[in-house]
């Protein structure tokens, strides 16, 4: 008989695509002219993306054990 | 005082690698993966040492000045979130699986006489040009600091990683990234404080840096706008694949585990890298406004200078060789098992013992830790351009077959193949090209994903159902039983 492929958690399916929402949105070209304290808001929401992603992913992680 | 302390840190790299020896020499489990107990803290530790090198730390605060903080943040943003990606989509699976390298993982999925080859000679090409870059790193922190020439601290920094590599197998490259790694945020940490104290000001000094450097400000001016998604992109896959990281997965206690310390150590990085960008970049404006930004790696190193001691620009001085010797070690063992365990006992001589292995791996990072050296006395400029071009092949060849393997049960070996080799030459050709800085993995990647999953489409005639079934049957066990049993072990 097959065995099942497995499956993602709706946790992570949500954590993969909150990344690819926010870095769609910071390389979107139409932002490209907003600033903040004078850098561009590109560089802003990557560094939080850096950030905010591992976060994400840690709660993920630690909430795995019964997994 | 700061030739004394790099000295002393060499020796403590070796003392390291001995005492490894004495537990690694007679078992490729323990000299591949370190016996795959290596729990929580210890990894996130090793993670950071792994992922921050020579581009990462010593070339990011002049990277910004040079090419502007939206480019400086999408090269640095990737990792982080490709650690992200990794723990969701591979980490799981492949520890599980309970190898040791990334051929590994093709051959259980796909048992191909094909990729038993390819991927480990893949392997060894990507890793060796990340290796030279990292080696052109330690030459230039070592000689910049020590006042030796370039050659000098070339070999004896070569030297010194090769050997502790080969004596003491994975296990010695742990235990010297956790050194690595705590040594490497502590001077971090210590060095933004520093910055941060002798800039004056903050307000101040970051309208000055903006205005002393207007590319900081600007988005997709230093490169095309498909130089900056490339180079995230880039890194948010390739981690996924980075052979050294997922020697790091196979060696981890559990699951769980394994997950925890990919993003603890993300975390981590990613604080590192704020420092460098809020305060470091700043400051570097601030206190050297004659800094020269064609050179970029040295501008970390002056700023350094200028605000530390002796006593802490000796310290830094390890720190950043630290950052750099983690890496390379990790990739020097990600291409001596390609060798020995992969190609030697996977191909040449599969009735070989474990001892024999062993050696036959030993030797093969004695030749390519010297090649390595051989290559890096004309080394190519801009460091971090480089190694972010050898992680690309990578992405390019190896994320789509190992995602879509794990994922979508209808991959084929034919498809996996088609994609792997597809998506390293187009990558080839396109870096061949004139394309804008890093956009080449986005011809690369997505052709490797379209024709992995059209030939698996032609291709799915159910010759491949008694592989894949082996393969899932390594994924069913469960991961609480799992953890019961090991929690039970003692953690290194």
């Amino acid at each position: 008989m097959s065995r099942p492929t497995p499956t993602a958690t709706r946790g992570e399916i949500g954590l993969l695509s909150g990344i690819t929402v926010l870095a769609a949105i910071a390389f979107t070209p139409l932002f490209d002219s907003i600033e903040i304290a004078g850098v561009a808001l590109i560089a802003w929401l990557l560094w939080f993306t850096m950030i905010a992603a591992p976060v994400g992913g840690l709660i993920l992680a630690l909430r795995s054990k019964g997994d | 005082m700061t030739l004394m302390i790099v000295l002393g840190y060499f020796l403590v790299l070796i003392a390291i690698g001995m005492v490894a020896y004495r537990r690694v020499r007679n078992s490729t489990d323990e000299f591949f993966v370190a016996g795959r107990s290596l729990g929580t803290f210890v990894n996130s530790w090793a993670f950071i040492a792994s992922l921050a090198s020579g581009g990462s730390v010593m070339a990011s605060v002049g990277s910004a000045l040079a090419l502007g903080f939206p480019f400086a943040a999408a090269l640095v943003a990737g990792a982080p979130v490709g650690f992200v990606v990794a723990s969701v989509l591979v980490a799981r699976p492949l520890r599980k699986l309970g190898k040791y390298t990334v051929p590994d993982f093709f051959n259980s999925r796909f048992n191909s006489p094909m990729m038993r080859v390819v991927v480990p000679v893949l392997v060894v090409i990507a890793s060796s040009a990340y290796i030279v870059s990292q080696l052109k790193g330690s030459a230039i922190v070592a000689g910049h600091l020590l006042g030796w020439d370039y050659q000098t601290a070339l070999w004896v920094a070569g030297v010194v990683f090769v050997l502790y590599v080969s004596i003491g197998g994975f296990l010695s490259v742990t235990w010297n990234d956790i050194f690595q790694g705590i040594l490497l945020f502590s001077c971090m940490v210590g060095l933004g404080v520093a910055a941060f104290s002798a800039m004056g000001d903050f307000p101040t000094a970051w309208n000055a840096t903006l205005e002393a450097y207007p590319a900081l400000t600007g988005a997709a001016d230093a490169h095309s706008v498909w130089s900056y998604v490339g180079a995230f992109l880039t890194w948010a896959t390739a981690i996924s694949v980075l052979p050294h990281v997922i020697m790091r997965v196979y060696s981890a206690r559990n699951v769980r585990s394994a997950r925890v310390s990919l993003n603890t150590a993300m975390l981590l990085y990613g604080v590192m890298m704020l420092i460098v960008a809020i305060v470091l970049v700043p400051a570097a404006a601030t206190l050297l406004p004659n800094a020269d930004i064609t050179d970029p790696d040295a501008i970390f190193l002056t700023l350094a200078d200028r605000v530390f001691g002796p006593l802490g620009q000796g310290v830094l001085a390890a720190a950043v060789l630290a950052a750099i010797m983690s890496t390379t070690a990790g990739l020097l063992m990600a291409c001596n098992s390609a060798i020995g365990h992969d190609l030697y006992r996977g191909i040449l001589r599969p009735q070989a013992g474990q001892k024999e292995v062993i050696r036959v791996t030993q030797a093969a990072t004695w030749v390519v830790g010297i090649l390595c050296i051989l290559l890096a006395i004309n080394p190519p400029e801009f460091l971090i351009v480089l190694y972010t071009a050898a992680v690309a092949l990578l992405a390019s060849a190896f994320f789509a077959p190992m995602v879509l393997g794990i994922w979508w049960r209808r991959t084929t070996a034919a498809g996996a193949g088609s994609g792997m080799i597809g998506g390293a030459v187009l990558f080839g050709i396109a870096f061949a090209m004139d394309l804008p800085t890093s956009s080449e993995v986005l011809i690369g990647l997505p052709a490797s994903f379209l024709l992995t999953v059209a030939v698996s489409l032609v291709t799915s005639s159910g010759r491949d159902d008694d592989v894949r079934d082996a393969w899932l049957a390594t994924q069913e066990a469960d991961e609480t039983d799992e953890e019961a049993a090991t929690d039970a072990e003692p953690t290194r």
